[in-house]
């Protein structure tokens, strides 16, 4: 019962997290929806671990977390270079990418 | 009594969840996914994982949490005036959600015997054994990951600092 309550706990956060990405506007929610995907992510890896009695499963989260934070780092400096070239940060204005580009 | 914490633990989850669906401000969002974080961690305590539960406090609510305040506090545009209320804004809901952790720390370590009945402890001696053994190979890649990716956050701002 307790794993499958944890399962449960994964699919609740995968579903905030893919509505995050899919309905908020402002990029800092977006990669909140991705560290939350994540998270969903580490929460399954360890359920495993915790049935089968293996360490294996704490190491793929260590590795997760470990990839998880790369990503978010290179996607904030992304994220402020954004800020800075096209002076906002919401979705809408990664739309006129290509017209910055060409100028 | 297992169960109970669990289910408490998911109506946190699911409250900072659909706090980060509705509020406005991202340092607000921050401070919610914080919470749900912190749940997270308990939640990988009582799946017999003590080295992950103080990784996920130390790795996301110390470090990547951090790294978002200061994306957000770089991007926020100045010189926004706003009217000062008595209290912050977004008080109320997090504090709430930290007194329910704290519930739930309480009845965990409120009486520790019958936790773990199914679920095995496997503590950092073998998941340390585990990473650098079999996993080596796999450690020494994250690692060289990790410095790419310091080479290429500086190449973005390197590239910043040519074009002003």
């Amino acid at each position: 019962m307790t794993l499958e309550l944890t399962l449960v706990i994964a699919a609740l956060l995968f579903v905030v997290g893919v509505a995050l990405i899919l309905l908020r506007r402002n990029l800092i929610f977006l990669l909140l929806g991705i560290e939350l995907l994540f998270n969903a992510a580490m929460v399954i890896a360890l359920a495993g671990g915790a049935r089968w009695h293996s360490a294996t499963g704490q190491v793929l989260v260590v590795f997760m977390m470990a990839l998880s934070g790369a990503a978010l780092a290179l996607t904030l400096a992304l994220l402020l270079r954004v800020k800075h070239e096209l002076g906002g940060d919401s979705v809408d204005d990664l739309r006129l990418l290509r017209e910055e580009v060409d100028e | 009594m297992m169960i109970l914490l669990i289910l408490l633990l998911l109506l946190i989850i699911l409250m900072s969840g659909a706090a980060l669906l509705v509020v406005n401000d991202p340092m607000h969002g921050a401070v919610n996914l914080g919470i749900s974080l912190l749940a997270l961690s308990i939640l990988f305590l009582l799946l017999g994982a003590p080295f992950v539960a103080a990784l996920e406090v130390m790795l996301y609510v110390g470090a990547i949490l951090v790294l978002f305040l200061f994306a957000i506090m770089l991007l926020r545009s100045p010189l926004k005036v706003r009217e000062e209320a008595r209290w912050r804004r977004g008080f109320w809901w997090p504090a709430v959600l930290v007194v329910l952790l704290t519930v739930v720390l309480i009845l965990l370590f409120g009486q520790r015997p019958d936790l773990q009945v199914t679920i095995q402890e496997i503590g950092p001696a073998s998941v340390g054994r585990a990473l650098f053994g079999p996993y080596l190979w796999l450690t020494e890649a994250v690692a060289l990951l990790l410095f790419a990716i310091i080479a290429a956050v500086l190449a973005i701002h390197r590239r910043d600092a040519h074009d002003t």
